[in-house]
């Protein structure tokens, strides 16, 4: 198996970057990827011209990689990436930055997500009516249309076959939101209640509003580069210790299409776990803080589970009996995530697990935080990352 | 029921469609290793294998997981909502979606025994639901 030739900590996130996040940035997408690109250099104390490699993904709705080289004015490129992806994307392309960097075809390298998510292209919003063609041809003529119908179908599962119940999903909103409120950056700034979750409007059951993450105007950038550089940069090094994308078997035709998933009570991070523990020599016990992508409040649910912080089919409950919160043994979603922090496809889910190692979460710190997991994606594929701050090897 | 949009028909899709005009559920088999298939396309994603063939299948099934669609999304489905939706596991193996008729919301039971229903949305075009056995 590849993964047991893994080499640890070859490379390191130290830069990051992001814009204010928003409902109407009233701004080009391509000033949003500049903005937050330019941050991340400048937050690692490097200059332009030792960026030589930008990467993006983006669902239509965004700008290329050698729009925002352009903009700026890197002097050369070694390796550009537009990935057409959703939030499977996000830990996969600092993976690939991170082979990059170690493998010396790049010095260092941007990984940005930047759209007008609300005020522009809303991915799966009100009348985003496009051909029913592909895997769409199965669904949409049935008024079965978006995304949050479909992680909705992989919760009524859960429910079926493990009684997760709404209290539960409930739970993880609220819990998401106290961490929001200690997060500047968080758009979401006013506490809820599990009256307000109940009194949310219902989307598609089981799911309310707060079940739903944000909309959001904004950019966000990560800066990696090799271990040896990371050296010279300005803040603490995040070194990638684990990283990996995994997907199938049945990993269907687009993003949505889980006709060939066999099991709807658990997604790609039951074998990304698997990866990263045995590329690292980690197990979930070593973990101190964790990111889990949440698209969904149920997306957390069976991230929980994949990881191993809980046994199959109890995600649900141990996201409610507060193992979770900041004060928890495996808190989650400290900066308030999709739910309550910004929907910017992942990118500050990533953000956020290299804010809690570089020890700069403010009051939402986790005290003493060594190691980080993170999870991008949703369903059927994905990737994810075990990042740490011990140099070690 | 409303069809806000219609599938946008590929030559893989095809066939499938213009059984279904006939009130016929025909999926594809593997020629290989037999299994059925669906979505339709160019290769078994079991085995790989290539050749297949297109097979009446039962209808017959159980409800996998299902939702109720409250916001309507296209607002050409204000009319219909609440409707819900069912991804159900056919005798056959393969998982398919329809909507749920002539069953209450209440009464809507994970694993409930349903059977297919073919629903003419119009000269071009029929759909597949399913209803309680």
């Amino acid at each position: 198996m590849v993964q047991d030739h893994y080499k640890p900590n070859r490379s390191a996130i130290v830069g990051i970057g992001s814009t204010d996040y928003s409902t109407e940035s009233g701004r080009s997408v391509l000033s949003l990827a500049v903005e937050c690109c330019r941050k991340a250099v400048e937050d690692a104390g490097l200059q332009a011209h030792e960026v030589d490699g930008v990467l993006t993904f983006n669902a239509g709705d965004s700008v290329s990689a050698e729009a925002v080289a352009n903009s700026l004015g890197l002097p050369e490129l070694n390796y550009v990436m537009e990935w057409y992806a959703g939030g499977f994307a996000p830990s996969a392309l600092v993976q690939l930055a991170g082979m990059l960097t170690a493998t010396g075809t790049c010095k260092s390298v941007l990984i940005f997500r930047a759209m007008n998510g609300r005020s522009g292209y809303r991915l799966g919003g009100t009348d985003w009516s496009f051909k029913a063609d592909g895997m769409w041809q199965y669904r949409m003529p049935y008024g079965y249309l978006t995304y949050p119908q479909t992680m909705a179908m992989w919760c009524r599962r859960h429910m079926i076959q493990y009684g997760t119940t709404s209290e539960q999903l409930a739970s993880i909103a609220i819990n998401q939101r106290k961490n929001a409120l200690f997060n500047e950056k968080a758009m979401m700034k006013k506490s809820i209640s599990l009256d307000d979750y109940f009194n949310s409007k219902i989307i598609v059951e089981p799911f309310r509003v707060l079940d739903l993450c944000l909309e959001t105007d904004g950019g966000c950038a990560l800066l990696v580069t090799s271990a040896e550089r990371s050296e010279d940069c300005r803040r603490k090094p995040v070194f990638i210790k684990a990283a990996a994308y995994v997907g199938g078997p049945g990993i269907g035709s687009d993003w949505a299409d889980f006709f060939l998933w066999d099991d709807l009570t658990e997604n790609f991070t039951v074998s990304l776990g698997k990866k990263l523990y045995r590329q690292a020599g980690l197990t979930p016990d070593d973990i101190d803080v964790a990111q889990i992508y949440d698209c969904f409040t149920h997306t957390v649910i069976l991230g929980l589970e994949g990881l191993g912080f809980c046994k199959k089919g109890e995600g649900g409950s141990f996201a409610a009996s507060g193992e979770t919160a900041l004060s928890g043994t495996i808190p989650v979603n400290t900066g308030g995530g999709m739910l309550s922090e910004a929907y910017i496809h992942g990118m500050n889910v990533v953000a956020e697990a290299a804010v809690q190692l570089r020890g700069m979460g403010n009051d939402r710190q986790v005290q003493h935080a060594t190691h980080a997991i993170v999870t991008s994606g949703a369903w059927q594929a994905g990737s994810g990352m075990i990042l740490t701050n011990e140099k070690g090897t | 029921m409303i069809v806000s949009n219609p599938p946008d028909i590929d030559p893989e899709s095809r066939p499938y469609w213009e059984f279904l005009k006939k009130n016929e559920l025909r999926l594809q088999q593997c020629e290989e290793c037999s299994r059925f298939r669906f979505p339709p396309g160019p290769a078994c994603p079991y085995c790989g294998s290539s050749g297949s063939r297109w097979i009446p299948v039962s209808g017959m099934g159980n409800v996998y997981s299902w939702i109720v669609v409250h916001h309507p999304i296209d607002s050409r489905l204000k009319a219909d909502v609440p409707f819900p939706v069912v991804l159900v596991e056919l005798k056959e193996g393969p998982r398919i979606l329809g909507r749920l008729v002539g069953c209450p919301i209440a009464e809507i039971k994970g694993d409930m025994p349903v059977k297919g229903k073919f629903m003419k949305a119009n000269e071009a075009l029929t759909l597949l639901n399913f209803e309680p056995i």
